[in-house]
């Protein structure tokens, strides 16, 4: 270290030593880090941004090389297509178009459905997992975990069958049960942990007001469980929501199909729609992100500060 | 208002007993606490009382109706739990009229009585608030409110000044024993801190390893323990021991220990093992710069100064003593010093099983 930038009272003293002026020096770590993580942020929003504006554009300036990242000549002639498909819309995919709307309806019943017949069953299921101890609790849970290591392609046929048999192929019931079977093992395990960090007093402080069982759960284990309860059901809902193989199984009409199956027809047709596709995956993204923003809150709060000591 | 009993009652963790063969009567609007070290059942048996945990074996009476099987919201008791376990998504007052709320109270009633019981406590511009924007204190007086706004046959503590800071628990325990005698009713309180059960009740339950050793009124317990545990336990700083045995000498009924010797003078006690425990309070410890008849040599250990009066830590014979003297007391490390008991205020304990053999008689 030398004087001039160690001592600055004897700058003031002696006017013939140089003052270094300060400079700020960005740590190169710092540099890499940002590079990487707008890197990585435009990984994840490009493409997202790709098919909202092209669901804007006219096929002529989507498919035009090099491409036009912002639409020239905006349109809403995709998504009006939907309502009043033109002709040539109309032949697109297998009436893809036409089934557009009935497969947004059927993905919003069955996956808002999985959502709550997931969300009674693991709550039930989580509550007795972090309150209760009993012998083999443990061997459950892993059990309950390892369903979920055998791929879906190995039981997409015997769970074909088995819906054939009860007669539910090409019926909601048929992807609620199957997707309940899906999240549920997963669920149970979010909620397992978030309960176990609920204390048990609070159900204990309701007892001692004078609140039987299911007035405790209700008036105060639920409302402090409430951002783990949310999260669950959320999960469970984007499980249903983006779930395609066994939709593409389990339906075959737009009584029951969801809009991955409906989605994938624009793409598989040799009279495919670029536009018309992209507004459609737009159209499928709208439901969950309305979903998310609307739980936004519940989902970081943590509801339980202040409840106990600390 | 209740009286309430607990009759042989037992309570086993797999084989571990955590409370043995309790019995315990807690008279109508008294104060009493149940004091012990950490794991000897004091919180299990309040848990009991309150029906959050069911007796092994015996029963539990209100005011002589059994209610040992009645779960917690069927017995009419309030409870103020150590962590004030408040509910976090309700204001102080929803917290307060919570349990009134669930009995049916009116909606203007329970309004009233949560206002008075933010009034008595000092919290009445905190009501609007969410726990997690209250303080340790105010979190603590939120919770009392929960207990006090309701009209409960008795009102269990447990340990609920143990997360305040030292300052605020001397101005809560003062206030939870004005509020005891205001509200007129039972109050069952657990706590580790010794100083927190001389100071707040009308008697004092000393556990140990699910038993209860002693039962009595602070004064009771202080002068005369009823074991070498309670004696060790009550007291701080806690009392002196000696092992020695007891022997005639000159016909004068004498303890001795190894060069100590002190006379028992009107002390009539005659066990049959002459080994026993000789038990001083460090107030009837007198020290002397210079020798007196009847006190023993010792140097100086180490000294404390409390304010008031000083704890000055003796070695005798290599065992060590604490003896609190008033101030001035100007004597360094290692300084000899002379070491008398008070011969009226001694206590004897058998060695074998640590009962009380002799204590002093009440003047």
């Amino acid at each position: 270290m030398t004087a001039t930038t160690t001592s600055p009272p004897s700058t003031t003293r002696n006017p013939s030593v140089v003052k270094v002026p300060f400079r700020y020096r960005v740590p190169r770590k710092k540099i890499v880090l940002y590079v990487l993580a707008v890197a990585f942020a435009v990984y994840l929003v490009l493409p997202f941004y790709w098919i909202v504006a092209m669901s804007f554009m006219h096929e002529v300036d989507a498919i035009s090389v090099p491409p036009h990242w912002i639409p020239i000549h905006p349109t809403l002639e995709n998504y009006l297509g939907f309502i009043h498909p033109s002709e040539s819309q109309q032949l697109v995919g297998g009436r893809a178009i036409d089934e557009t709307p009935y497969s947004l309806g059927n993905s919003l019943i069955v996956a808002t459905s999985t959502a709550v017949l997931n969300l009674v069953l693991a709550t039930f299921a989580a509550y007795s997992f972090s309150r209760l101890k009993f012998r083999g609790s443990q061997v459950l849970l892993v059990l309950y975990l390892l369903t979920r290591m055998v791929p879906g392609i190995a039981i997409i046929i015997p769970f074909y069958l088995l819906m054939r048999t009860f007669g539910l192929l090409d019926t909601y019931l048929a992807l609620i049960l199957s997707y309940t079977t899906f999240a549920l093992p997963i669920t149970i395990w979010i909620l397992k942990d978030f309960f176990r960090s609920v204390p048990r007093e609070l159900e204990e402080a309701a007892r001692v007001d004078r609140c039987g069982w299911f007035r405790t759960m209700w008036s105060v284990f639920v409302p402090v469980a409430a951002p783990g309860l949310v999260a669950a059901a959320v999960f469970a809902f984007m499980t249903a929501w983006n779930e395609f193989m066994f939709a593409l199984f389990l339906t075959s009409t737009k009584a029951a199909k969801t809009i991955p199956v409906v989605a994938a027809n624009f793409a598989t047709d040799f009279n495919t729609q670029f536009t018309v596709m992209a507004a459609a995956g737009v159209l499928a993204v709208v439901p969950p992100l309305l979903l998310a923003l609307l739980f936004q809150r519940k989902l970081v709060q943590g509801m339980a500060a202040g409840s106990v000591k600390g | 208002m209740a009286e309430v009993r607990l009759e042989g009652i037992t309570k086993s963790f797999g084989a571990k007993a955590a409370v043995r063969d309790l019995n315990l009567t807690v008279e109508d609007q008294e104060s009493l606490t149940l004091v012990g070290p950490s794991g000897c059942g004091k919180s299990t048996t309040l848990r009991m009382i309150c029906g959050l945990e069911r007796a092994t074996e015996g029963n539990i009476y209100f005011d002589g109706r059994p209610v040992s099987w009645l779960p917690a919201n069927k017995r009419d008791v309030a409870m103020v739990f150590q962590s004030y376990a408040l509910y976090p998504h309700k204001t102080v007052r929803q917290n307060i009229g919570f349990a009134l709320k669930m009995m049916r109270v009116p909606k203007a009633t329970i309004a009233e009585q949560v206002q008075q019981a933010a009034r008595t406590l000092d919290i009445e511009d905190l009501l609007d608030r969410k726990p997690r924007e209250l303080s340790g204190g105010q979190r603590q007086r939120a919770a009392l409110g929960r207990a006090i706004v309701r009209d409960a046959g008795a009102y269990l503590l447990d340990e609920p000044l143990s997360n305040l800071d030292a300052q605020l628990r001397v101005l809560m325990r003062a206030e939870i024993k004005r509020l005891h005698v205001d509200v007129a009713r039972t109050f069952i309180y657990v706590t580790h801190d010794q100083v927190e059960a001389m100071t707040m009740s009308d008697r004092i339950a000393v556990m140990r390893d699910g038993v209860v050793q002693q039962c009595a009124t602070p004064e009771e317990i202080y002068e005369r323990p009823a074991n070498r545990f309670v004696a060790s336990f009550m007291g701080s700083p806690p009392m002196n021991f000696v092992t020695g045995e007891l022997a005639n000498v000159d016909g004068v009924r004498t303890f001795r220990s190894g060069a100590l010797s002190q006379e028992l003078g009107r002390y009539d006690v005659q066990p049959d093992d002459p080994h026993v425990v000789l038990g001083v309070r460090p107030e009837d410890v007198t020290l002397s710069p210079t020798p007196v008849a009847g006190y023993r040599p010792g140097k100086v250990f180490v000294s404390e100064p409390l304010g008031p009066d000083v704890l000055v830590t003796v070695r005798i014979d290599g065992e060590l003593l604490k003896a609190r003297v008033p101030v001035p007391f100007r004597l360094g490390h290692d300084t000899p010093v002379y070491v008398g008991f008070n011969a009226d205020r001694l206590h004897l304990f058998s060695a074998a099983d640590g009962l009380a053999l002799h204590a002093p008689q009440p003047a």
